[in-house]
């Protein structure tokens, strides 16, 4: 049996457990005719997850919330899955969410009118998410003219894997930055 | 052997280990000396956790960083250990709920402090978003521990001691007792757990702040004004920091806390008759007659008490195999100087047309010294084997010259580019 992940469809919070999901041979659909906004607001998936965001997963044994603990539960679903082959894997997925995810947020959602805008505040996420993707370069050089060349390699590596192209589809840079909603 | 933590006395971040590391039985001890802002600076330090915050283990295998990262390593050291459930389903609600003490607890209580602390830009509409993220995440939770008594099952387990601890510089700077009121089931949740005799051994007594801890520092521009600051600011906030200093403590988090601007040293030294700027306009207005105008201006300007001239030759030049990866590099070398722009002048040639390319350089330095903070916050430095020029010795100050100029053949060789840092 599918285990029902709810979301909408183009969340990159749900993508995750999708992804793992392609990776693991786990079967996981997403709701049907979930809306945001609006499924969420529910009493029946505030039972599941009292503070109402997506994705949320419900398993046999009830729901889970939280989109990386989503994800782990997905990936531990196969024993000795090697999505999960390593302890250093814990700590590249706490530095994924808080500084990567933490300063692209910052960044992007006060643009897409999500949060408040303001404009010092955007200064202070670009620069603590530089310093972040800095720290995924090699200590080498390289690092001038584009700025994160490993990180861009990695990242059009990643979205190029069937599996995540699958769940994903066709990924494109921007070209600008989002207008200020 | 005991695993060592890098982290100050009292971070929560390294908390949520040390507690763990009671309940697990499992031997963890704090770096002896451990300065936050000093030690984890250091190249040991960034080659451990390359952003350089705290808390970071050293394990047989290797550090680890990411304090929730460290607490999962210590706790999966004990097999079958019962703070991390005893099935997948557990298991996963642990992981849940260790996601949301981060990404709702943390991240509301952060946004509402470090800023108050001075550790960040402090805006008072962004406060106002925090709290009220906060307030629904505390609801949530709240209405979680309604019916349940610990996070997950019917005891403690590492979300537990993750909650905790993000919950803690809450409720000891910023919650007051009137604020937690309204999520009562968080406040006997929290007590319960701070005074478990493992998370007392570590933290010691907590008390709920009387009042929200006051804004430390007025709002100014993110942007480091370091260069047009009026020269009184840094010392007035220093004054303000220190007043604010055995509140602020306890919070020293994995954020690391931008000091307030320290004088630069080199600003002490005794002033110089050269005036670096006066110098670089020299250098941007000569177009015609180098040699005789800019040249001859510079070593009329130098002078040797209050400046140092350094060659700087590239260790690995076996390495600059293609012309633009190396042209990037050194790009990227003369961007990370920005922050020493006031005490310095550089010329980088790319020397060479045909692969591999050789990348010398030419530095002019404040004092007689490379300045320490350049070293310490530019990587770069150290690819590079750095000789003070004896400017005594004719020879080396021709090629001081030389280099200025951007003097082709350069040393029986073309040149590739000229950078010029100014």
């Amino acid at each position: 049996m599918a285990l029902v992940l709810h979301a909408g469809k183009t969340n990159k919070n749900a993508y995750k457990a999708l992804i793992a999901a392609e990776y693991s041979g786990v079967d996981v659909k997403l709701a049907e005719n979930f809306e945001m906004g609006v499924t969420n607001k529910t009493p029946e998936f505030l039972k599941m997850n009292p503070i109402g965001k997506v994705p949320v997963l419900e398993t046999p044994d009830g729901p889970i919330f939280e989109s990386n603990a989503i994800a782990r539960y997905v990936t531990r679903l196969i024993a000795d899955n090697p999505l999960y082959g390593s302890s250093l894997i814990d700590y590249w997925m706490d530095f994924a969410a808080t500084e990567i995810d933490a300063g692209i947020s910052r960044w992007l959602y006060p643009r897409l009118g999500f949060q408040l805008y303001l404009p010092p505040a955007e200064e202070a996420a670009i620069s603590a998410l530089k310093r972040a993707l800095g720290a995924l370069e090699p200590a080498s050089c390289l690092k001038h003219l584009p700025e994160f060349p490993h990180v861009e390699r990695y990242f059009w590596t990643m979205v190029n894997q069937p599996n995540v192209k699958k769940v994903v589809g066709e990924v494109k840079q921007a070209e600008v930055v989002v207008p200020n909603f | 052997m005991a695993l060592i933590l890098y982290a100050g006395k009292t971070n929560k971040n390294a908390y949520k280990t040390q507690i763990a590391a009671e309940y697990s039985g499992v031997d963890v001890k704090l770096a002896e000396n451990f300065e936050m802002g000093v030690t984890n600076k250091t190249h040991e330090f960034l080659k451990m956790n390359p952003i350089g915050k705290v808390p970071v283990l050293e394990t047989p295998e290797g550090p680890v960083f990411e304090s929730n990262a460290i607490a999962r390593y210590v706790t999966r050291l004990k097999a079958d250990n019962p703070l991390y459930g005893s099935s997948l389903i557990d298991y996963a609600r642990i992981e849940q709920w260790m996601d949301f003490a981060a990404t709702e607890i943390d991240a509301g209580i952060s946004k509402w402090l470090y800023p108050r602390l001075g550790y960040q830009l402090y805006l008072p509409p962004a406060e106002e978003a925090a709290i009220s993220a906060l307030k629904r995440a505390l609801g949530a939770l709240n209405l979680h521990l309604t019916s349940n008594t610990y996070l997950v099952g019917h005891s403690v387990t590492l979300a537990d001691i993750i909650m905790t601890c993000n919950l803690y510089p809450g409720f000891s700077h910023v919650m007051t007792k009137s604020f937690t009121s309204e999520f009562p089931h968080v406040e006997r949740y929290f007590w319960t757990m701070v005074n478990q005799p493992n998370v007392k051994k570590v933290v010691g007594d907590v008390k709920q702040a009387e009042s929200v801890v006051p804004v430390t520092r007025k709002p100014s521009q993110p942007k480091e004004p370091a260069q047009s600051k009026p020269k009184d600011e840094p010392k007035k906030e220093v004054k303000e920091k220190e007043l604010a200093k055995p509140k602020a403590e306890p919070a020293a988090e994995e954020e690391e806390a931008p000091k307030p601007k320290p004088k630069n040293p080199l600003d002490s030294l005794p002033p110089s008759k050269m005036i670096i700027d006066d110098w670089k306009r020299l250098y941007s207005n000569t177009k015609n007659n180098f040699r005789e105008v800019a040249i001859k201006g510079f070593w009329e300007m130098y002078d040797p008490e209050g400046y140092s001239l350094w060659f700087c030759d590239y260790k690995y030049n076996d390495e600059n195999t293609v012309s633009f990866v190396t042209l990037n590099k050194v790009g990227g070398f003369l961007q990370r100087m920005d922050l020493a722009r006031k005490y310095a002048f550089g010329k980088m040639l790319i020397i060479g047309s045909e692969p591999p390319f050789k990348v010398k350089g030419l530095w002019l330095f404040r004092g007689q010294e490379i300045p320490q903070f350049i070293i310490d916050e530019c990587y770069d430095m150290e690819l590079y084997e750095w000789t003070k020029v004896d400017i005594s010795d004719e020879a080396q100050k021709e090629r001081v010259s030389q280099m200025i100029e951007d003097h082709e053949p350069f040393e029986g060789d073309a040149l590739l580019d000229a950078k010029c840092f100014k």
